[in-house]
């Protein structure tokens, strides 16, 4: 037989877990000073996004009067800009649902706002993975380029 | 306002968890990089005082700067280590929030979870008074440059 003594919401949404962890009022004030701390961060990198912006118009332009490769140097600056936009989204998004999560028991948004959270750590991770491996084929071209050179010698 | 509390509504579900165990896998990956380079930056200290030496003694830079050099190399070493330190504290913080979120998930620890969020908040702590203090280097080295370089053009001047 079913049972039919169960709240309305039963088994939509977000499942809950078979574990017992408790979401405290402690952990509620870590998460909330954690999102605070989110937010500055997000606000200072869209603060240097836009400095960036303003030495791509400045930069193009200089370089376009000089006749320098000018869409070089501004890919160069709106792909910088992007790569700091994406994680400073993230730490934004997380800050705002986290909180909104906090200040309403707002289940859904405290999934979102981890989520955001998880994006965050995956994008700069794999970011700093890729310099590492930019950096190892530099050091690799460097090494065969001495090595050619010697040679030539 | 952010004082409004209501979390009677908020609890752990499988979503969360698979998130909480993702962000944790970057944590701790991110800690063994904060650790190798914290303990690459601490042999680097060793070189400070005699590349500031050398500087010094090609006698290439101003007279004002190689003063600086000269006296203050310590306080220098000061800020290096102090910026070495934090470093590791980071990579700590990071270290244990992965370890508290796999040890919570895994065996229902609820100490294991608040301490886990707790070093996560430290983290984020660290990280942003360590970006205020690097805003604050910045203004004051400017005003000194900008400071110095007006006395220069006054004694051009004179």
């Amino acid at each position: 037989m079913e049972d039919l003594n169960q709240p309305l919401d039963a088994g939509l949404g977000a499942e809950a877990s078979d574990h017992g962890l408790k979401i405290t009022d402690e952990i509620c004030a870590y998460w909330r000073e954690t999102a605070n701390w989110a937010l500055f961060i997000a606000v200072l990198m869209f603060i240097l996004i836009g400095f960036i912006m303003i030495g791509m118009l400045f930069g193009g332009y200089a370089a376009m009067s000089e006749g320098v490769a000018s869409v070089t140097l501004i890919l160069a600056f709106f792909l910088y800009g992007l790569v700091i936009f994406f994680p400073a989204w993230y730490y934004y998004k997380f800050s705002t649902l986290t909180k909104q999560a906090i200040n309403f028991g707002d289940n859904n948004a405290l999934e979102d706002g981890f989520d955001y959270l998880k994006r965050f750590y995956r994008f700069v991770g794999i970011l700093v993975i890729a310099v590492f491996a930019l950096y190892i084929l530099l050091i690799i071209f460097g090494i065969s380029m001495m090595g050619s050179m010697g040679r030539g010698l | 306002m952010d004082t409004f509390n209501n979390n009677n509504n908020l609890r752990v579900t499988s979503g969360l968890e698979n998130n909480w165990r993702i962000t944790s896998k970057w944590a701790m990956f991110f800690a063994v990089i904060g650790f190798i380079g914290a303990g690459l930056y601490l042999l680097g200290a060793a070189a400070i005082i005699p590349v500031f030496r050398m500087m010094v003694a090609m006698g290439t830079l101003p007279e004002p700067i190689s003063m600086l050099l000269g006296s203050m190399s310590w306080f220098f070493v000061l800020i290096y280590l102090l910026a070495v330190a934090a470093m590791f504290f980071l990579a700590l913080f990071h270290l244990k929030f992965s370890n508290g979120i796999n040890r919570a998930i895994n065996f229902t620890d609820q100490n294991s979870f608040e301490i886990a969020w707790r070093n996560l908040r430290n983290y984020f702590r660290l990280n942003g008074i360590m970006i205020i203090i690097g805003i604050a280097l910045y203004i004051v080295l400017i005003a000194v440059a900008a400071s110095m370089g007006a006395s220069a053009m006054d004694q051009l001047n004179y």
